[in-house]
Parts: C-alpha cells; sequence; structure tokens
C-alpha cells in the first residue's frame, strides 16, 4: 500500500503537487489562483463550473485580499490556515486537511482549497455552485394524493429533503466513498436508536470494499448491498420520494442516496415494501387496503394468467365450461402457431410495445402504444394468427403487471411470469405447483442486508399489522423488527 | 457446486420438456353425448356426439349406424365410422366392437383426433343393453378412461341411444353442452330425475350393497301413440307420453331402477319426486296438491329407520303454506295420501330388489365391522322386509 | 426452564418455524401412510389406525426435546435419523409423482414425472434447510384450511355413506394398520436438530435456547390431527366397496367425496393444495435428513456434498419404485422403530451413541 501523500510548508511545491496531478494548465478546468493575504501569500484551488464563484469571490477573496499588510505577521506557518478560517474567511462548512488525495478528491466534487505559505494543512470549503436539475415530480412513483416533490441527482439537495421531512436529532448522515479511482460520493442516513448500527456497519462495509472504476448509480450501489445477486427479486426497495425514503428512516432502515442519482434504496427491505405505495397511507384505511388488494390481485394475475392459460388449455381441458370450451376449440382451430408459440409471440409482443414506449422521445411513446396494440392485436386476430382469448389474456396480464409499484420488481415478476408460462406449457399444473414451490422457498431464505425478505410473516417478527390489510393508524405502533428493541421492551 | 447442479437439473427438465404429455386443443375430440346400443353377435354400437370445430354443417347425409351395421357380418371389430348429419357445430360418430373400449378405440383410430372425455355431459344406455349385468362393465370402462368426467349423467332409454342423441339439439340458446348441462340442473330441482345419477355415484351405488343405483330415464315423446299411462298427477308419466308437444323430442322423466348391475324397473316423474322426498333430498319446493298450489315453508324434515321386525320406515315431516288455486283438501287427507304414494313407491322399489332409499345405509349403522355386515345378506333381507310410511302434513 | 417470552425473537421464531414446519409434515405424513397402507388394510377404519400414530408422535415429541437438551448425539444415531428422514423424502416423492401421474399429468412419460419432483425437491433444499420450513410456516394456516375446506365442501352434507361400519374391515386389521401407519410420525424427528440460522448456539450451552415441549407438542399434535381429519374425511366419504377397488396407492390419494372425478376448479384446487404439501413434505425432509449427515460427517458440509447424497439417492429409490411406492415404507419403517427404540432409550438418559 502506498504511503499517503501529504501537503509540505512550501505553498509553490504545494501547487506543483497539484498542478502535476490535474494536469493544469493542459487541464483548463483547474483554477489555481495566487494571492496575498495579510503577511503571507495564499492560493485557492477550485474547478470551473463547479463552485459558486460569487460566493468564493466575496467570502474568500475579497476578504484575504483586503487583509492588511501585516496582518498575521506573527502567525506560525503551520496555524495559517486556522487564522484565515477564523478572522478572514466567511464560509461555514469547512475542513482541515492535509491529504492530497482527499484534497482532490473534494475539489473534483465542487469544494475549493485553500493554502498558505507555510502551512502544511488546506482548508477545504463547500462552496458547490453547479448546476443541478430543480426538484421535480415523481415519474415513476406518481400518487393521487400525497406529496409531489421527487429526489434529483444532487445528493446535498436530497438530504436537504429529508432532513425537511424528519427533523429529529437522531438522523445521521454518514458519508462514504465508494469505487475505485473513480469515486461516487454516497450518503448513509439512518436513526440513531431506531436503526441497528450493525446493519449499518455492514452497509458501510460493502459500499466501502467496492473497487469499480466508474460512477456509481442507486441501481449499481443495490447490487452491491445485495447478498443473493442472483435472486430474481431485488432486495431493496427504492424510491424517487422523499416522503417514503423519511418512512424508511421511520421503519429503522437505512437509506443510501448516491451522487448524481435521483433515488434513495432503503435496506434492509421487505417484499412488502416492494408492494406498498404512498397512497396506502395516505388515504384512509379501508381505502388502502382495497387498493393492496387489487394491486395484489393484479400481481397475481401477471405473473400466472398467461401459464394458467397454457396449462388449461394443454393438459385441463376439463376446467373449461362446455361454452367457453367450444369458442376456444372453434379460434384454437383456424390459428396455425402451437398454443404455446402463440402465447409466446404475444407475451414479446407487448413486452417489445412496453419498452419501445418507454424509449420512444415524447408524444411518440404515446402514441406507439396505441398503434401497436391497434394494428398488432386486431390484425393479428383478423388474420387468425393469434385467438382473441389469449389477447385478451395477455392484455390483462400486462394490466396487472403495471400494477406492480416498482419497476425493477415488474421485470422480476415479468420473468417470472415467463418461468410460469414455461411450465404451464410443458407441465400443466403439475409444473406450476413445482416451480412455484421452488420459488417461494427460495424467496423465504433471500435475505436483505441480514434480514429475511419475507418476514414478518415468515419467519415471525414483530411488526405493524399492515402487509396486506393496512389496518387503522392507531394500531400502527410497534417498530418493525429492522428496528432496535426499545429498553421497554 | 449449487450452480452445476443447479444447471444439471434445469438442463434435465429442459431436455425432457417434451414428455408432459400436452396436446393442443384443436387435437382432441371433444365428446359431449355418448350412446351405448346393443349390436349382433354380443357386439356394441357406441354412439358419440363431439364437437367439430367449425360452424359449418360437417359431412354429408348418410345411412344411420344402425342401417350400416346389419350390411356387416363381422366377428369383432367392425370398421363402422359413419359420419352424420347433426346441427351445426357438433359431429356424430358412430363405431361397432366387442367392447365400449374397443368402439372409442375404434373411433380414435379412425377420426384424426384423441377421443376426450372431459366434457361428457350424458351416457345414453339402452334399455336392452341395462338389463344385463353389462351396464356396471360399461360404465366402468367408460370411466376408466383418462380424463372421463364423472359427472356425466347416466340416462337409459328404451328407445335406441344413438338415434336418441343424434336427436338431441339445443332448443334453447346456443350450445348443446349449455343446454343439456342446464337441462339435468333444472329437472333435478323439479325432482322429476333422481339425484346422484352422475357416473361416479351410478358405479358406486352399482358396487355397493348399501344402495342401489338410479338413472335417469328418458325417451323421444310419442304423443300421438294410443297408449298413454293414467296417472294421477301430470307428471305421474314415463318419458314419451307427456301430453305436450315440444321442438325437443327427448324428455327426460322418470327413474330406471337398479338391482346391483342390472335395471329392474322404472318410475314416473312424480314417483321420482316422491323417491327424492323419502331419500331426503327433495328440492322442489312447490307441488300441486289437487288442484291447489302449495309451498313448503320450511324444509321437510325426513326420518328413515328400520323396525325392531326389520319393517323399513319413513317418516315425513312437512310444513305446507297454500298459495294458490282452490283447496279441496284437509291435512289430514293430503299426509294419508302422500303416505300411500310412498308405500306404493317403496313396494315399487322391494319388487325391483332396489333399495334406492339406501335403507341399506341405515342398516350397516347395526354393525361394528364389515364382516359383520356381509353377514347380514342385506338384499335377501330387503326383499322381505315390510314398508311403513308416516306423514305429518300442516298447512298455513 | 425459562418460558418463550423470555427468549430473544429470532430464535423463537426460528423455533415457530420448525415446529410448525414438523407439524405439517407429520399431517401429510400421516394421511399419506394412512393411504398407503391404512385404507388397503383397514379400508373405511384407516382413520381410527392413524390414532396411535397421534400418539407416537406425541411421545416422539417429548424425546427429541430431552436430545435438543442433552446435547449433539453420537455418529450413529445421526446417520439413523438421516436414514430414517430420507425414507420418509422417497416417501413422499413417491406419493408426489404416483398422484400428479394419477391426475394432473396422466398422459406424461413416467421418468419425466420423477426428474420434475426430484428436481424440485433438491431445489427447495437447496436454500439450506432455511426456505423450505419457512414456507411451510408461511403456508400453516392456508394449507390445511384449502385442504380441508375443499374436501369439506365436497363431502355429503348427510351422513357420509362410509362412515359406517365404525371399525372398517375390523379390529384385527385396524390394529396392524395402525402398526403400519407409525411411520406417520417419522417427520417429528427433525425436530431434534436445531434450526440452520441457529447452528452457531448448541442446546447444551445456552439452554434458553430451545422451547418447552409444550410448544412443540400443540404444533405436532395440530398438523397430526389435521392430517388424520383429512383422511377421516376421504374415509367417511367413500363406500368400503369403492377402497377396495381402489388398486392403485395413488387412485386412492386422490379420492374425494364420493370419487367424483374432474369437478372443476375446486378439484384441482384440492389436488394442487394436496400436491404443495407433499412438495414440502419431502423437501423439509431432505433438508433435515442433510443436516442431519453433516452432523454426523461433517466434511460433508463442503460443496453441499451431503446433500448431492441424498439426492443421488432419493432418485435411486424413485427409480427402484418396483413395488407402486410402498419400497420406501417398508425400508424406511424398521428405521422409524430403531430410531425410537434408540431415542427413547439413550435420550432420556443423556448417553451418546
Amino acid at each position: 500500500m502506498e504511503d499517503a501523500v501529504v501537503l509540505l510548508g512550501v505553498l509553490s511545491r504545494n501547487l506543483d503537487i497539484f498542478r502535476s496531478r490535474f494536469g493544469a494548465p493542459a487541464n483548463a478546468d483547474i483554477l489555481i489562483r495566487r494571492f496575498q493575504s495579510g503577511a503571507f501569500e495564499s492560493a485557492i484551488i477550485a474547478v470551473d463550473g463547479m463552485v459558486n464563484m460569487q460566493m468564493i469571490n466575496e467570502n474568500i477573496l475579497k476578504p484575504c485580499m483586503d487583509l492588511p499588510e501585516d496582518a498575521g505577521e506573527n502567525v506560525p506557518g503551520e496555524r495559517r490556515a486556522a487564522f484565515l478560517m477564523g478572522h478572514t474567511v466567511s464560509v461555514l462548512p469547512m475542513k482541515m486537511k492535509d491529504n492530497v488525495d482527499e484534497i482532490i478528491a473534494d475539489v473534483l466534487g465542487g469544494q475549493c482549497a485553500l493554502l498558505s505559505e507555510g502551512c502544511a494543512t488546506a482548508c477545504v470549503m463547500d462552496v458547490r455552485g453547479f448546476e443541478k436539475r430543480t426538484i421535480g415530480r415523481p415519474e415513476a412513483e406518481q400518487v393521487v394524493l400525497g406529496p409531489h416533490e421527487s429526489f434529483n441527482e444532487s445528493i446535498r439537495t436530497n438530504i436537504t429533503l429529508l432532513r425537511r421531512i424528519v427533523q429529529r436529532e437522531e438522523l445521521i448522515t454518514q458519508f462514504v466513498t465508494a469505487g475505485g479511482k473513480m469515486k461516487t460520493r454516497c450518503a448513509l442516513m439512518y436513526l440513531r436508536g431506531t436503526a441497528d448500527e450493525s446493519m449499518v456497519d455492514k452497509i458501510r462495509a460493502r459500499l466501502e470494499s467496492c473497487t469499480y472504476d466508474f460512477a456509481l448509480t442507486t441501481g449499481e450501489v443495490e447490487q452491491l448491498i445485495e447478498e443473493h445477486p442472483f435472486s430474481l427479486l431485488p432486495q431493496c426497495v427504492r424510491t424517487e420520494r422523499p416522503d417514503r425514503a423519511a418512512s424508511f428512516l421511520a421503519e429503522g432502515q437505512v437509506v443510501v442516496l448516491t451522487d448524481g442519482s435521483p433515488a434513495a434504496l432503503g435496506a434492509p427491505a421487505t417484499i412488502y415494501h416492494q408492494l406498498h405505495t404512498p397512497d396506502d397511507a395516505s388515504m384512509r384505511w379501508q381505502y388502502g387496503t382495497f387498493l393492496r388488494i387489487v394491486r395484489a390481485i393484479g400481481v397475481l394475475i401477471h405473473v400466472f394468467l398467461p401459464g394458467l392459460y397454457l396449462a388449461v388449455l394443454r393438459f385441463h381441458q376439463e376446467l373449461l365450461s362446455p361454452m367457453l370450451l367450444t369458442s376456444v376449440y372453434e379460434s384454437s382451430s383456424r390459428v396455425p402457431v402451437p398454443t404455446f408459440l402463440e402465447a409466446l409471440l404475444m407475451t414479446l409482443a407487448f413486452d417489445l410495445i412496453n419498452e419501445a414506449g418507454l424509449r420512444a422521445p415524447g408524444a411518440m411513446g404515446n402514441a406507439l402504444g396505441i398503434v401497436s396494440g391497434l394494428i398488432l392485436g386486431q390484425s393479428a386476430v383478423s388474420a387468425d394468427i393469434v385467438s382473441p382469448l389469449l389477447l385478451i389474456v395477455v392484455a390483462a396480464s400486462g394490466l396487472g403487471g403495471f400494477c406492480v409499484p416498482g419497476y425493477a420488481l415488474s421485470v422480476g415478476l415479468k420473468i417470472v411470469q415467463l418461468l410460469f408460462l414455461v411450465a404451464g406449457a410443458m407441465g400443466g399444473l403439475y409444473a406450476m405447483v413445482l416451480l412455484l414451490g421452488v420459488l417461494l422457498c427460495a424467496l423465504c431464505a433471500t435475505n436483505s442486508a441480514g434480514s429475511p425478505l419475507t418476514a414478518p410473516l415468515t419467519p415471525p417478527r414483530r411488526g405493524n399489522p399492515d402487509i396486506l390489510l393496512r389496518m387503522p393508524m392507531k394500531y400502527q405502533k410497534a417498530r418493525t423488527f429492522f428496528a432496535k428493541r426499545k429498553a421497554d421492551g | 457446486m449449487k450452480k452445476a447442479a443447479l444447471g444439471l437439473l434445469l438442463m434435465c427438465c429442459l431436455l425432457l420438456t417434451g414428455c408432459g404429455g400436452g396436446q393442443e386443443i384443436e387435437s382432441c375430440l371433444f365428446v359431449l353425448s355418448m350412446a351405448v346400443d346393443p349390436a349382433p353377435d354380443g357386439n356394441l354400437t357406441v354412439t358419440v356426439k363431439a364437437l367439430s370445430g367449425t360452424q359449418e354443417a360437417v359431412g354429408g347425409a348418410s345411412s344411420s349406424g344402425q342401417a350400416a351395421q346389419q350390411e356387416g357380418d363381422t366377428q369383432g371389430a367392425q370398421p363402422d365410422g359413419e359420419i352424420e348429419q347433426p346441427e351445426p357445430g357438433y359431429i356424430v360418430m358412430s363405431a361397432t366392437a366387442p367392447s365400449c373400449l374397443r368402439a372409442l378405440n375404434l373411433l380414435s383410430s379412425t377420426t384424426p383426433r384423441t377421443v376426450n372425455l372431459s366434457q361428457l355431459r350424458e351416457i345414453v344406455i339402452s334399455r336392452t343393453l341395462a338389463e344385463t349385468d353389462a351396464t356396471l362393465s360399461i360404465l366402468r370402462e367408460i370411466h376408466g378412461m383418462y380424463r372421463a368426467n364423472g359427472g356425466a349423467i347416466v340416462v337409459v332409454t328404451p328407445d335406441d341411444a344413438g338415434d336418441f342423441i343424434r336427436r338431441q339439439r339445443a332448443i334453447l340458446g346456443v350450445r348443446l353442452s349449455k343446454y343439456l348441462e342446464v337441462l339435468f340442473d333444472h329437472f333435478s330441482q323439479m325432482d322429476t330425475i333422481p339425484p346422484d345419477a352422475q357416473l361416479a355415484s351410478v358405479i358406486a351405488a352399482m358396487e355397493s350393497d348399501t344402495m342401489d343405483a338410479l338413472a335417469v330415464y328418458a325417451a323421444a315423446n310419442t304423443f300421438d301413440a294410443s297408449l298413454v299411462l293414467s296417472g294421477g298427477a301430470d307428471m305421474d308419466r314415463l318419458p314419451g307420453h307427456l301430453p305436450r308437444t315440444s321442438p325437443a323430442e327427448n324428455e327426460y322423466l322418470g327413474s330406471a331402477l337398479f338391482s346391483g348391475p342390472r335395471m329392474t324397473g322404472t318410475l314416473t316423474g312424480e314417483e321420482t319426486g316422491l323417491l327424492c322426498l323419502m331419500m331426503g333430498r327433495a328440492q322442489r319446493h312447490a307441488a300441486f296438491i289437487g288442484d291447489a298450489l302449495y309451498r313448503t315453508k320450511l324444509p321437510t324434515r325426513v326420518r328413515r329407520s328400520i323396525g325392531d321386525d326389520g319393517t323399513l320406515k319413513v317418516h315425513i315431516d312437512m310444513l305446507l303454506e297454500h298459495v294458490a288455486g282452490e283447496e279441496r283438501e284437509a291435512a289430514a287427507a293430503i299426509a294419508a295420501q302422500i303416505e300411500r304414494e310412498a308405500v306404493g313407491v317403496l313396494l315399487k322399489l322391494r319388487a325391483a330388489s332396489c333399495d334406492g332409499v339406501g335403507f341399506g345405509r341405515i342398516a350397516i349403522r347395526q354393525c361394528i365391522d364389515i364382516p359383520a355386515w356381509e353377514a347380514v345378506n342385506w338384499p335377501e333381507r330387503y326383499e322381505t322386509a315390510g314398508v311403513s310410511v308416516a306423514a305429518d302434513v300442516r298447512i298455513q | 426452564m425459562p418460558n418463550e417470552k423470555q427468549m430473544d425473537e429470532r430464535t423463537l421464531g426460528s423455533w415457530r418455524v420448525r415446529a410448525c414446519a414438523a407439524g405439517l409434515c407429520v399431517g401429510a405424513q400421516v394421511f399419506l401412510s394412512g393411504c398407503a397402507v391404512g385404507m388397503p388394510l383397514a379400508l373405511t377404519g384407516a382413520w381410527l389406525a392413524a390414532i396411535p400414530s397421534l400418539l407416537f408422535a406425541a411421545w416422539l415429541c417429548a424425546r427429541c426435546r430431552r436430545v435438543l437438551d442433552g446435547g449433539l448425539q453420537g455418529r450413529a444415531y445421526w446417520v439413523l435419523v438421516a436414514l430414517t428422514l430420507l425414507g420418509c423424502s422417497a416417501f413422499a416423492a413417491t406419493s408426489l409423482v404416483g398422484f400428479a401421474a394419477n391426475t394432473l399429468v396422466v398422459q406424461a412419460n413416467h421418468a419425466w414425472t420423477e426428474i420434475l419432483a426430484l428436481a424440485a425437491a433438491a431445489l427447495c433444499a437447496l436454500s439450506g434447510g432455511i426456505g423450505t420450513p419457512r414456507l411451510s410456516f408461511a403456508m400453516r394456516y392456508a394449507l390445511p384450511v384449502l385442504v380441508l375446506g375443499l374436501s369439506l365442501a365436497a363431502a355429503p352434507v348427510r351422513v357420509p355413506a362410509g362412515l359406517f361400519p365404525i371399525l372398517g374391515a375390523g379390529a384385527a386389521k385396524v390394529g396392524v394398520a395402525s402398526l403400519a401407519m407409525l411411520f406417520g410420525a417419522a417427520p417429528v424427528l427433525m425436530l431434534t436438530l436445531p434450526p440452520p440460522e441457529l447452528a452457531q448456539r448448541r442446546a447444551q450451552d445456552d439452554g434458553a435456547c430451545v422451547p418447552q415441549t409444550q410448544f412443540f407438542l400443540v404444533r405436532v399434535l395440530a398438523g397430526a390431527g389435521l392430517g388424520a381429519a383429512l383422511l377421516f374425511l376421504t374415509c367417511a366419504c367413500t363406500t368400503y366397496e369403492v377402497i377396495a377397488k381402489s388398486g392403485e396407492w395413488s387412485a386412492r390419494l386422490s379420492m374425494t367425496a364420493g370419487g367424483a372425478r374432474h369437478e372443476g376448479v375446486r378439484q384441482m384446487l384440492l389436488m394442487t393444495a394436496k400436491l404443495m404439501a407433499m412438495l414440502l413434505l419431502a423437501a423439509n425432509m431432505l433438508c433435515a435428513a442433510e443436516q442431519a449427515l453433516v452432523l454426523a460427517f461433517p466434511a460433508l458440509r463442503r460443496r453441499r456434498a451431503g446433500l448431492a447424497i441424498l439426492v443421488l439417492l432419493l432418485g435411486l429409490s424413485l427409480a427402484l419404485r418396483v413395488l407402486q411406492g410402498d419400497v420406501p415404507v417398508l425400508s424406511s419403517a424398521p428405521a422409524i422403530g430403531a430410531a425410537a427404540l434408540l431415542l427413547g432409550i439413550f435420550a432420556g438418559r443423556g448417553r451418546r451413541i
């Protein structure tokens, strides 16, 4: 391991180190300005476009340059940076550092470093002022009732959004840098005394052990945290809503924010977290429960209906009512492709339309869905390529898929749907039941940051009555099993 | 190791995906009705009515299956797959062979489809065949087939069973299968056909010592026939003799009584209603007594017992409400009439050696185990037992 | 001894999962053994023959608790337990295959049906004995309600046809059937093994880790009782003649009231629920057998070699199913007898074997 490079007591040599590391003056973004600050010389290093120039000019440069010529004359060299911080510079977030790598990482992040002659310590000040997106509405988690703010790409803004909601002194923010040469700044937020610190340490350790050399997004951070990379379903819950992230904190979860990503991760999570929406809590318990039941039915239809359709048609025709059987029999007689291929093609077509609608820009995306549905669906039925009943099955299944709140979970469930489709076509209900058993066993054995994904249902843990039925607020008192137990039990 | 094991298991499953036995739906021949008739030389003619998968009329006109059989002088299976002209959407085929299974196998072999009995709604057996011991083996063969619907209704007809199902039309609604389903449900609710006439139940009853089987009795309507059974009630007739006209020639009314595997008698529609009452399975809540319409206010309570002297006793407790019509008879008279008619039904059942009411299931309670029950020799005791019916009728 | 309220939530939760899984397995095994040997021998009296296996399960439950208290037994003991549990798994897998072949996939290639069942049991067991008991715990109400409820719905409202005569084929045959059906209590042996997630702890180090005997007894008896209740429903609603003529074991497994076949959605739901119960039994027993084998030979923990051996043996058992599924029953019956004897003699005295 290389020894850490630290600052020297000579300003010019320090500046040479930084010029060499940044590639200045060839690297035109790097600003290095020397100036006289009283009795000694100082310099400021910053990245153009990342800093608030007005703040630097008015709060750092001007006050320093306005110092009398004898100011700081008797200040020892090693204390000159502290002298400037204490008497001249009026910027609040400030740290004293001597490690060159850390100073460079901070400067690249939008802070500026103030060095002084004779001082082997630099003042690193948070003067970030880069352009960022304003707080907008959530794109993927729209609700009818409830707040409409969402996170954006600035980690500081996101932290602020959370702190506005959770105004508690126990709310702790720990910054972690993840990555190898290209580091990404992440923030771990949790409530001290509520969250399990061992869980926090585990998550932090996983992030710090990351050595990837590219900018991490929330999705990649999630893949670093999760324990079962081969599991079909996600093990963390992702949200772009501050109110939802605040509810994670209250339950004892750790919220991970990533600089550059407009989403927060909550861990550990359960599978039920991924099926809940903020609307459930915003509304009265009867409405919330009703919507959850509808959503659960939608998920079941999405996962099982195509497989069941094939299973019944190929293996268990006795389940069909006689009238339905006659209709299916007549329509199937005209379709030239086998039922399994027909179902696979239609499911694939639906996914293609879905994906194309997401990627097509703007208004084209909306029109694409309508035209594709009309042309593909109507024409396919008219040409006797697919049967009308299958079209209804695929459409109903697709609608059920749209009920899934999280995009990641919906993709995972889509894969599960395909597995059941194949199982139903190849082995009927027998294969489907065996596959269901296998997948459920795997799900029950999956952990999220050390906690079972299917808890508190199994294994039994204390929790609020808030899994499928959302009971009235007065029954929701208990901390979830993520959290530390209170001293009184 | 875990990944290797997973991979190996998945490979095994995928490589054998063709072995699941799944079939495309259009590769099946869904049989809705099946008829079994005796054929010369101990053979059986099996006629099936199945979905054709098209709304167009199928096939050309041809002679009936029976005429074709008479032309042959074969031993064993006859390649007799005549295709008839039924209503659009259905196809009628028949085959002759020494057994039901072989006939169905012949149909499968000569039709490019697999015979599928999962949608079977009725099995019609001609009375000539039902009065032999062959009925049980025929029904067992059908039930033993893969996917045979155990809920199919067993029907006995004095006519040619094949012609019976050829005549079958969905005169109400569109689909014959739905028509038959609603038909049996409705008549069951009217108590004009016996309960438990499903294939599985009939087989279980035929094999049981504690109860005998009952099947639905049906025939083509011959209203113009000179012989009309006289009866006290309108429904106290056998099928085919109802004074009515309808596009549906086939009439389902009354019961075919079995003693073991053999048919031994019939009950009219009215008698079947009384039988349902005594079995405790009556669903009809309204009844005509004389010229008045009565409705049962509370479920009729029926107690069946066997006296110490072996008398078969039935006690009926009814609460009736007069709804319409002119009341001419008092409750006591109605009770006496019910008792008379019920005793008549029990005597008829006894004469036919058919324990349709299920007194055997009451007698078996007195035995501690099966060997003790088998020592009782219930069929003999039943034939010599006395009968007694007591009815308490109250009218509000 | 400390009671359950004083135990850590996670520890208690793990024991609850284990106990409920054992209860579900015992219930399924009681029903399967009733169909396999009880009904052919005692006919409609098979449900009576199930009662001694409930008592035997209760006795085994109490003995298992002592084993947990007394700490780990010797190698021979764990091998015996592993073989017995493997026998239970083979029994369940065989019944699963036969049941499916008789109902859901009649026209399928038999080897394919067996391979799928084996693959499913092995994949469930890959979760390391954690996922399968948890799934059983999650279904502890749903499965019994489905199976019993649907069976009740199919039962006639009048006096069931098979209820009388009470003793079925006679007292002697009921007695013989009850001896043969003692095998139904074998899954209780999984309670001698602590839950895998608590594997770090040994009962002898910390007695507070293991709940009281009643904790297990209630759950095991509830499961066994449900299995016996299902057996009662099946026997009571089917005449003895139908049972006597049923022939194959798989035909008796799929019996419902009146023997009606393909009643539609209701019947299909019942069949899938039974199938799931059999799969859970097979997988739970396989997981527990692996755990016992690894306790006997710790080297087998590496690369899950123990599981691989057991799956191979299970596959062999399915392939050698020459006696209509009775081979695993017959081979395991002596094992359960020996295990019970050893448990009874040694567990109470704390001696290692």
